[in-house]
């Protein structure tokens, strides 16, 4: 009785599969951004633990310390997380869709078909431009859950990427002009 | 037929729905303040609330009349157009090839006069949702159809994807009172439950605040007799909430779906229901994404079942756009999966197997908060909190592993279709055509055990399957895909 739907199994060996070594990495200078992101997060958040413990307990420093201690031993694991984090995530562009994979510890594998794809922008906030790098956004008909944020990718390669994903959308595209 | 093209009004009773739309939201905004003003024993006062309740009136009726005398509608070749509003002017177009549906709603205001509320929905960027306030339901009927017939044209190669009005009508569902009735007796009356304690306790929250001593005197006076009196008065007042629950469900019913009428017109469903506000929703076969259907353990001994239809709406403002037809026969349920996808043969399927992690992700996910709770709440009495905590961890293993028995993934050829729950057995149905991409997602126990989680996402809503094997998620997402990327079939 499954006989006719196995021969369907066959065929999925057949399929192009996603290799590790494809994967092409996000550009190194976004460890930089990340980085300064995260120091810029915990500066804050030591800043606040230190004005509460200026106000709230002047007196034992001990405690304050230990306090300080917490922002200063999660940046250093994001650190940590953001080199892992870049040896990892990745895309790949396939003749008929692009993969894209992020996170060390709990990971996301999307793909999206460009015949899915309604279009494609490019962000750029003031740290990226310095640095060059741009965020590529890829808008399905899911809504947001199922679009995809491709960040850290070296402004040309986004622009590149954009015009690329227009192209194969690209009756698609003609209906979003109007 | 009239071609629209030169621009047109509402019906004139528009002012009147408009007015009260302005009253309404004045009112709703100006309440506290009313009340103040009107329960403030100081005198004097009342000349400002008189003063202030002319010039709202004013305003509101120059409003009205104002947004009426500025409000047209016509179409164009290719776009349909409004041009609205005395203070802030607004030009709205839509293509006519993106309207999705055209609904028409009726509140007890639109029936006396006979007019109709149109919403026109378009796959397109946010805002674009137009709205028509009063329509004479000719004119209504005939801009319905002339919108579709110029969608029709202007987008030859999609099949004219919407009801015809001239379709030869199936009813599927009717439901008269005593249904209604039926229907809301069989209802998940602990959830009604809950909402009617969490109701009253809001309510007790803000009587409190504003008559302080006395409700708290009463509650006291009223737990004092509740604990002389003790068990029979506890089990009193349960009974009533139960009783107060099952009405509350059967009033909820009968008002959501009085006289429902579920129609099938060859190219799509329309269902027409209400009780004060008629709203008639259609949907058309082709942009149906995905079906959802539930029934609870009573409603599966009088067979009834409760079936969800998504269908592909707005894409970027991403309201699901669903309707919800309760009570229906499981038996048309299975017809009705049929017809929607007809391309999914249910005859070959293959089972993608749950991994038995499953059932301790679902234990966790059952008693860490109510855990918590537990022994916060008996922190005074530790022997009492161990027992109770046992309890519940042995009662949610019970529930884990049968939620695990009963997840049932099959696989078919053209589509997917899932089911799972204890006493309330859900099912879901999807097409490989109409995904929008597809996510695994690995938490680092997962990955340890080689699993994942599958999401498959449609334009309406997502379906996920957890804890697979790994590598069999692979395959599932490589076969998939492949099927999306050659399929040449519109998924809307």
């Amino acid at each position: 009785m499954e006989s006719e739907f196995s021969n369907e199994i066959i065929k999925i060996d057949q399929l192009p599969a996603i290799e590790q070594e494809q994967v092409i990495l996000l550009d190194e200078k976004f460890i930089k951004i990340r980085t300064i992101n995260s120091l810029g997060f915990y500066s804050l958040m030591a800043g606040c633990i230190m004005t509460f413990g200026f106000v709230a307990i002047p007196k034992s420093i001990m405690i304050f310390v230990f306090l300080l201690l917490f922002p200063i031993l999660l940046f250093l694991l994001n650190i940590w997380l953001i080199k892992k984090q870049f040896k990892v995530e990745g895309y790949i562009l396939r003749t008929k869709d692009i993969y894209f994979q992020q996170g060390y510890l709990w990971t996301k594998k999307m793909i999206i078909p460009f015949n899915r794809i309604q279009h494609a922008s490019v962000h750029q906030g003031p740290l990226e431009r310095y640095f060059n790098i741009g965020k590529l956004r890829i808008f399905t008909a899911g809504g947001q859950s199922s679009d995809l944020t491709i960040p850290g990718l070296d402004m040309e390669d986004a622009l590149k990427l954009k015009q690329l994903i227009g192209n194969k959308t690209g009756t698609l595209k003609k209906m979003d002009n109007d | 037929m009239t071609e629209f093209k030169e621009a047109k009004r509402q019906s004139p009773v528009a002012i009147l729905l408009i007015l009260y739309k302005v009253i309404r939201l004045i009112l709703r905004q100006s309440l506290p303040i009313l009340i103040v003003l009107i329960l403030n024993p100081k005198g004097g006062k009342v000349d400002y609330v008189g003063i202030a309740l002319i010039v709202i009136s004013l305003i509101s009726a120059v409003s009205s009349i104002m947004s009426y005398y500025r409000f047209f509608y016509f179409v164009d070749d290719k776009h349909f157009h409004i041009r609205k509003g005395w203070l802030v002017k607004s030009n709205i177009s839509i293509p006519i090839e993106r309207i999705q549906t055209i609904d028409f709603s009726q509140n007890p205001l639109h029936k006396i006069f006979n007019v109709v509320q149109l919403d026109i929905d378009t796959a397109g960027s946010a805002n674009k949702e137009i709205h028509i306030d009063a329509l004479t339901l000719s004119d209504a009927e005939q801009l319905r159809s002339f919108l579709y017939l110029k969608r029709g044209e202007l987008n030859p190669e999609g099949e004219s994807m919407e009801v015809q009005e001239e379709e030869e009508e199936i009813t599927l569902h009717k439901l008269d009172l005593a249904d209604l009735l039926k229907i809301g007796l069989v209802q998940n009356h602990l959830r009604t439950a809950g909402i009617i304690v969490a109701f009253g306790f809001t309510i007790y929250g803000e009587l409190s605040e504003i008559f302080e001593k006395a409700t708290d005197n009463f509650i006291e006076e009223s737990y004092g007799a509740l604990e002389k009196s003790g068990f029979y008065a506890s089990l009193f007042l349960i009974i009533v909430l139960l009783v107060l629950s099952i009405i509350g469900s059967i009033i909820v019913v009968i008002s959501q779906n009085f006289d429902l009428k579920f129609v099938f017109s060859g190219k799509g469903y329309k269902l027409t229901k209400g009780l004060l506000n008629k709203k008639q929703t259609t949907i058309s076969l082709s942009k149906i994404q995905m079906l959802r259907w539930s029934s609870n353990y009573l409603q599966r001994k009088f067979s009834l079942a409760n079936l969800n239809i998504f269908q592909a709406s707005s894409i970027i403002v991403n309201i699901k756009k669903s309707i919800y037809v309760p009570g229906l026969n499981p038996l048309s349920i299975e017809s009705i999966t049929k017809n929607v996808f007809p391309a999914i043969n249910t005859d070959h399927h293959q089972e993608i197997k749950v991994s038995k992690l499953f059932i301790i992700r679902q234990l966790i996910s059952m008693t860490i908060i109510p855990l918590g709770i537990i022994i916060m709440s008996n922190l005074d009495q530790m022997i009492r909190g161990i027992i109770i905590a046992l309890m519940w961890i042995i009662f949610s293993l019970i529930w884990s592993v049968f939620y695990f028995r009963k997840y049932k993934i099959s696989i078919y050829e053209k589509g997917i279709r899932l089911d799972k729950g204890v006493l309330t057995h859900r099912g879901a149905m999807m097409e490989w055509k109409n995904i929008q991409s597809i996510g695994l997602k690995q938490s680092p126990i997962q990955k340890r055990r080689n699993l994942t989680n599958v999401v498959l996402y449609s334009a309406a809503g997502s379906m996920s399957i957890p804890f697979i094997d790994y590598n069999e998620a692979e395959n599932l997402r490589d076969f998939v895909i492949a099927q999306v990327e050659n399929s040449k079939k519109e998924w809307m």
